[in-house]
């Protein structure tokens, strides 16, 4: 292969095409928000939840937006989360069409070292990504 | 070859012929201005402080905060919030009233910081429309305003003392006006960031004078109510 130019447009060359290729494989930046006291701990020892669908998510009474975290990071138990979604028990459909928001309250028991993923359907609110099925809900208590 | 002037001058006529063209292309010009706004000192009532959490969960709000401090003062340094939070809340329940009980003060004044500035966002009121103005297919009619109306606040914590140094209020009234006939011509108030940069001014003359001259450690968390959606800071203040 013969290069046109000299070195300068060979570099150049490279850089471009390194930058597109960081461009275009590069996943979204990850943003964890540590919702336990103390020092960071190991993924280990932390349950992971992703925000996934849910836009702002409030858990265990604390906010954590989109915009700000991409997953929020527990210490393994019982803890309290509520979301709005779009999808209703009754009449999901109509709910997502006419946009109308519909806040879902539900309690979960995370595990340490698993990947959790809030969904925005009814029968999985909670996806144990770790082992690929849905988390069961417990009954939601005001604290 | 032109002179630099000329030079200058035909940028300028050209700057000018395309902001024309696009104004005729639009159709429609908009104006921003910033409204004028006030800060001030607002009592503090501690009988609900138990019922706000400090908080890092706003990270874009924090983030920005902290970016607009340093500018205005070179001198501001920003503590880490999460280490603050992990030294001042061994062990968790981020009430602001256990930050400010007397059996705290040792861990405030070791965590690294000297003030903790609690951040508020912008909140905006209801608009007051008044008037008709309609942009469609075939042009901008009729004459209207919108009047808004933005408030924030700031607590400002000395960790030294354990105390709350002071609690800022800022308040803003925008006027939206919009003209048109055919061509539509649309003066926006600004009020949101007239508000957020009024406030971070009062924050910086605040700390500085009360702290003339070199390093100021400072640490931003925000605010959230417990069990409620109201504007946190706004139950701990008059």
């Amino acid at each position: 292969m013969r290069w046109i130019g000299g070195w300068g447009s060979r570099v150049a060359v490279l850089l471009l095409a390194a930058a597109g290729a960081t461009s275009c494989v590069s996943p979204p930046e990850r943003r964890s928000y540590p919702l336990y006291p103390g020092p960071t701990l190991p993924l280990a020892e932390v349950a992971v939840l992703r925000l996934g669908d849910a836009r702002v998510a409030r858990i265990d009474g604390l906010t954590a937006a989109q915009g700000d975290w991409t997953e929020v990071h527990l210490l393994p138990g019982r803890h309290r989360i509520e979301w709005t979604d779009r999808y209703a028990e009754d009449g999901a459909a109509q709910a997502r069409l006419e946009g109308r928001d519909e806040i879902r309250r539900i309690v979960v028991e995370l595990e340490a070292g698993h990947t959790y993923s809030l969904r925005s359907r009814h029968w999985d609110a909670v996806v144990d990504e770790t082992i690929a099925r849905p988390v069961p809900a417990l009954p939601w208590t005001e604290p | 070859m032109p002179r630099s002037g000329a030079l200058h001058g035909r940028h300028i006529r050209g700057f000018m012929a395309v902001a024309v063209a696009g104004i005729l292309a639009a159709g429609c010009v908009v104006v921003p201005y910033s409204p004028p706004a006030e800060s001030s000192s607002t009592p503090v009532r501690l009988e609900q402080a138990d019922r706000v959490l400090v908080t890092v969960g706003p990270r874009q709000l924090l983030e920005d905060t902290s970016e607009a401090l340093r500018r205005r003062d070179r001198d501001i340094e920003i503590v880490d919030s999460f280490a603050f939070r992990a030294a001042v809340f061994p062990e968790g329940d981020w009430r602001l009233s256990r930050l400010l009980v007397p059996e705290r003060r040792s861990l405030l004044a070791a965590s690294g910081a000297d003030y903790l500035v609690v951040v508020g966002p912008v909140l905006t009121g209801a608009p007051d429309e008044r008037g008709l103005f309609v942009g469609t297919a075939y042009g901008f009619y009729g004459a209207g305003t919108n009047t808004t109306q933005g408030s924030a606040l700031m607590l400002i914590v000395d960790l030294a003392r354990g105390e709350i140094l002071d609690a800022l209020r800022t308040r803003a009234e925008g006027t939206d006006v919009a003209v048109g006939f055919f061509y539509g011509l649309i003066i926006h108030a600004t009020t949101e960031s007239s508000v957020r940069r009024a406030c971070l001014d009062s924050v910086v003359e605040t700390l500085r004078r009360v702290h003339p001259e070199g390093r100021l450690r400072l640490v931003l968390m925000a605010a959230e109510p417990i069990g409620s959606s109201e504007y946190a800071l706004s139950l701990i203040t008059e």
